[in-house]
């Protein structure tokens, strides 16, 4: 877990090509460990799959690593650089843009995952260790969408500006698809794991109109969905603990059991459907706005997304929480002191970014704006 | 307090690098854990830091560059601009989130897990 750790803070901090791809695979390496040594019973199908997406992905971002590096300027000491400033100054003509485009934009959109490149997330999710479900989801799904922020995105701009209605259009129907699915989804894991994958496909959409408002909702977004998600699954975890079972159709009643967690659950619920006051809000909202000045039809489908997660939020809450007791929710009692102050933590950073969202753009303002100078 | 041969970033990489090889070494499960969750809190503050240092424009303490294999253009190269300090300050909040969330899990290896 803290190898893993270690590997995300350097994808985030790195600022040569070599180094960012050396901390992207430390921080991919101990999860297939993770999952194959304590997952679930189908762990091994589940961690095969999860390695072969996950490696074909870093392969092609290897393969674009050296042939962009094999195009940049000489330096003193070398002929080429792996320097993020050489990287974003490389000189490709537009047909060796898209192909590298395409090199890296699969490497980080398996990651993400958008659609169609998600399938070994819900299996990923199902079959891990609660705690490296959490890491997956809450923060490992961020270095996708970090890799195109920090790195495709000022690399190939002409790329980006041509393909950008190919994944934003990939990116809503993985939006409704997704939604779709999560409605019917039985199993508590996988209903997390396909929310996860509809909010991701929207932030993937907004970074590519490359329109202000729409990258700055991303960058606020892309903290508070991993504070939700992981507060999501923590109640997942609590409940697979007490009863064992996390199939939907089997649970109901639990807020008659557990007033605390259903409160808590409902406020990270409100959150994950974007109410005011949670911190999805003003992330959601100004991804929407920079879709519509970017192409009115494709906010009004990825809009259509926003009823879709209160639809198969609202319905997940109802039929787990509230309604009669079975003989297997009888037994549930309510959150331990250590459970109630760590779902508190992630509640005040719900409706503090929430009601004061203004540090966040503060600190991105300067990224935004280096990274839209490419566009200019 | 960092000058150009410890800067925020290397400590963000290298706390959770040290503190998950010592892991290996902790046989007892609760000691592992604890370790563990002293080690992401330990990472949560120095992110913390990074916020101050930003609000301060001390960008000193936020970039390091090493050249790593010159003869290849390769460096260790690392900076915190305004994602990266963003992401780095989720990782920081989430695993000692984590680490408490699951605190009573048990695990054959606990050491090995938690490392």
């Amino acid at each position: 877990m803290l190898l893993s750790q270690a590997g995300l803070m350097g994808v985030f901090v790195a600022t040569d090509a070599l180094l960012f791809y050396f901390f992207w695979e430390l921080a991919l390496i101990p999860v297939y460990f993770l999952c194959s040594r304590w997952g679930g019973e189908r762990r091994i199908q589940a961690t095969f799959k999860f390695f072969v997406y996950t490696f074909a992905g870093s392969l092609l971002m290897l393969v674009g690593i050296i042939y962009t590096y094999l195009h940049t300027a000489a330096t003193p000491v070398s002929d080429h650089s792996f320097a993020m400033q050489a990287f974003h100054g490389v000189l490709l003509n537009p047909v060796q843009q898209n192909w590298m485009f395409w090199l890296f934009f699969i490497a980080f959109a398996i990651k993400m995952p958008v659609f169609p490149f998600h399938t070994w997330q819900p299996d990923t999710y199902e079959q891990s260790p609660a705690a490296v479900t959490m890491v997956l989801s809450g923060v490992m799904v961020k270095m996708g969408l970090f890799g195109v922020i920090r790195w495709l995105l000022p690399m190939f701009p002409q790329a980006v500006m041509k393909f950008d209605n190919v994944v934003i259009g990939l990116s809503v129907v993985g939006i409704i698809y997704a939604s779709l699915i999560a409605i019917k989804q039985d199993d508590l894991k996988r209903f997390a794991a396909y929310s996860s994958i509809a909010h991701i496909g929207l932030m993937c959409a907004a970074i590519f109109t490359t329109k202000t408002i729409a990258l700055e909702g991303v960058m606020v977004q892309l903290f508070n969905h991993g504070i939700n998600i992981i507060g999501l699954w923590i109640v997942i975890e609590l409940i697979e603990k007490q009863l064992g079972v996390r199939k939907i159709s089997q649970l109901g009643g639990v807020a008659h059991r557990a007033p605390v967690l259903t409160i808590m659950l409902v406020v990270i619920a409100f959150a994950n459907i974007a109410l005011p006051l949670t911190n999805a809000f003003i992330g959601e909202f100004m991804m929407f706005a920079g879709l519509f000045q970017f192409n009115i039809w494709y906010a009004a489908f990825a809009g259509f997304s926003i009823i879709l997660a209160a639809v198969y939020t609202l319905n997940m809450v109802q039929k787990v929480f509230y309604g009669e007791n079975n003989d297997l929710t009888a037994s549930m009692t309510d959150i331990s002191l250590n459970e109630k102050f760590i779902l508190s933590v992630v509640l005040v950073l719900i409706f503090f970014v929430g009601v004061y969202p203004q540090p966040f753009f503060e600190i991105t303002k300067d990224s935004i704006y280096f990274l839209l100078t490419r566009f200019r | 307090m960092f000058g150009n041969s410890i800067t925020i970033p290397h400590l963000l990489i290298f706390i959770p690098v040290l503190a998950g090889i010592l892991t290996f070494f902790i046989k007892s499960q609760s000691g592992s854990k604890a370790w563990s969750l002293f080690a992401a809190f330990a990472t949560l503050g120095v992110s913390v830091l990074s916020l101050v240092y930003s609000k301060n424009n001390e960008l000193n303490g936020l970039t390091y560059n090493y050249e790593w294999l010159k003869y290849i253009g390769a460096s260790f190269s690392v900076s915190l601009d305004g994602v990266g300090r963003l992401l780095t300050l989720l990782t920081a909040i989430s695993f000692p989130v984590i680490f408490i969330a699951t605190y009573k899990n048990s695990y054959k290896n606990t050491n090995v897990f938690m490392a």
